[in-house]
């Protein structure tokens, strides 16, 4: 299949499904389906905000992580500016993902330095490597340069989501299109640090023209920050629209 | 701060001795006969004797005064003598020492250096079938007694005939192959426990996989348990070859002890328990030290 990419470049999901296999119980051999996601279709331009909203076990995180490559969908394409992220299996390049709980997603032995770097162990470019900064990346976050030597484990929930956005933006190809999902990640903070990140993110898509999915079941979020928001029900995008 | 650890960790290893030696001394004491039980229901033996040789041996004395006489002389480094022997007891556990730690260090080094990449390939498989027949070799491993396996060595090395005594590998081998199913299932179990942390999703989402993802990422932060259990497993490394090295006929440490325990020679059974006492202090010590290398937060507590 292929997708006919306008500029600027966009996300382009086609029936994506995802399907997990349980067993019974353990004299059971019987296996039982579970369809966490049937035939899903998005399409979302660079630059924007897509919110996908729903009940819990509505699917929306699996999509998510369908996309960012941290799920093997079951069928589907998924395409990003024309190559598949799919069948090459370089989705981490351009999408990168915010965990709910951003604190837990960072290894608490590393130091923010660490931390930051973790994501280029993948790359072994070594030009990409020397034009790293890692001050530069703490000041993106609206960290202090001062903290790259401290551990992970020692920040406040405040900075450990900021950092959890500056190593994601450190996976990130420069060059290319860049998403960021954001699985419940502005849910547990409190509500001046969830101010906080939401002015950065706002801020970092106006810098860096981010595209962003949001994955929330707060509705007053999505009609906040998003441009388009999808409503998931039952593994199905029930509605969709600027609002719903 | 490490100074109050290591002033710690001695007023611990001094309590740990006292304990352990009293202990050891009301076992003994507690325990029918003694190392001359034997020579009583010699005939030839007068009363006149016996006495001069208890008075000779301290076996007179009461447990208190054993006690602290013995507490006395070790501090002045002499241990005691081997009734059965007549020698120093220091001389006679050295060199039998170092003949159980040839065995029992390789056999450590050995079930370390396949438990680990081992138990990394098995978390790395989970529920595969590399990860199903490891776990299936473990559970049979460890339903086999130490017992079974040195007689099964016993079994190769007369088939063979290419094992005598004086050669350690088939020792060595029975010890590995005893201590690899707790490792292995350790290193798995605190593998998997890491795996499934939002980190190691995190690491994953960036791309990093395979070695670079177990070996850089995983094993570091799935080192504590590990570390803790490798103290353990220098703690044993007196004790754990007993029965092998009886079996095997391996001149270490173990035929001497459960020689001395027969003949009652109570200063040998006693110093044996200390040095075994000794390693435990040593393992726990560098259990410690590997947890303070390997774990950047506790350097920062």
């Amino acid at each position: 299949m292929d997708v006919v990419n306008s500029a600027p470049p966009s996300l382009s999901v086609r029936g994506l499904t995802k399907t997990y296999h349980t067993q019974r119980s353990l004299l059971s051999r019987k296996r039982i389906e579970v369809h966490a996601v049937r035939g899903v279709d998005l399409e979302l331009p660079a630059g924007n905000t897509l919110a996908i909203v729903g009940a819990s076990g509505s699917g929306k995180s699996t999509v998510a992580r369908c996309i960012a490559g941290l799920l093997q969908p079951t069928s589907g394409e998924i395409w990003l500016a024309g190559r598949s992220l799919v069948s090459e299996g370089a989705a981490h390049r351009h999408v990168q993902f915010v965990f709910q709980d951003p604190g837990a997603s960072l290894n608490p032995r590393f130091t923010v330095a660490d931390a930051l770097l973790e994501p280029l162990m993948a790359v072994r470019s070594s030009s990409r490597l020397s034009r790293f900064s890692v001050a530069e990346a703490l000041q993106q976050a609206g960290l202090p340069a001062t903290v790259a030597t401290r551990l992970t484990s020692q920040l406040s929930g405040g900075q450990k989501a900021r950092l959890a956005v500056a190593r994601a933006l450190a996976a990130l190809d420069a060059s290319g299109p860049a998403i960021l999902i954001l699985d419940e990640s502005l849910s547990s903070m409190d509500l001046s640090v969830r101010a906080q990140m939401i002015n950065l993110l706002v801020d970092l898509q106006e810098r860096r023209g981010l595209t962003y999915i949001l994955i929330t079941h707060d509705a007053s979020l999505a009609a906040h920050m998003a441009d388009e928001i999808a409503v998931m029900a039952e593994g199905v995008i029930v509605k969709r629209g600027p609002h719903v | 701060m490490f100074k109050r650890y290591l002033l710690r960790r001695l007023v611990h290893v001094i309590v740990l001795f006292a304990g352990i030696s009293a202990f050891s001394f009301v076992l003994l004491e507690l325990a029918p006969g003694d190392f001359l039980g034997e020579a009583k229901l010699n005939p030839q033996m007068s009363p006149a004797t016996l006495a001069a040789l208890r008075e000779q041996y301290g076996l007179n004395k009461s447990l208190e005064q054993k006690y602290l006489s013995w507490i006395e002389s070790a501090a002045r480094g002499d241990f005691g003598i081997s009734f059965t022997y007549n020698l120093p007891v220091s001389k006679l556990l050295l060199p039998r020492v170092r003949k159980t730690l040839q065995l029992t260090l390789s056999a450590l080094v050995l079930s370390w250096l396949i438990a680990v990449p081992l138990g990394v390939w098995s978390a790395a498989a989970q529920d595969g079938s590399v990860d199903r027949a490891v776990g299936v070799a473990i559970s049979a491993l460890l339903a086999t007694p130490d017992l079974v396996l040195a007689c099964f060595a016993l079994l190769v090395a007369v088939r063979l005939r290419a094992f005598h005594s004086a050669n350690p590998v088939l020792p060595i081998a029975v010890l590995a192959l005893g201590a690899l199913p707790i490792l292995l299932r350790h290193v798995r179990a605190a593998l998997v426990e890491v795996a499934n942390q939002p980190f190691a999703q995190a690491a994953r989402g960036n791309g990093i996989s395979g070695t670079q993802l177990w070996f850089r990422c995983l094993l570091p932060a799935a080192a504590n348990p590990l570390a803790s259990l490798f103290g353990l497993s220098v703690a044993g490394l007196i004790s754990s070859s007993l029965l092998v090295e009886v079996l095997l006929g391996w001149p270490g440490v173990g035929p001497l002890f459960v020689e001395a325990i027969a003949a009652r020679d109570f200063y040998l059974v006693v110093d044996s328990v200390m040095l075994s006492a000794l390693f435990l202090s040593i393992g726990t010590f560098l259990g410690d030290i590997l947890l303070y290398v390997l774990d950047p937060r506790i350097r920062v507590e």
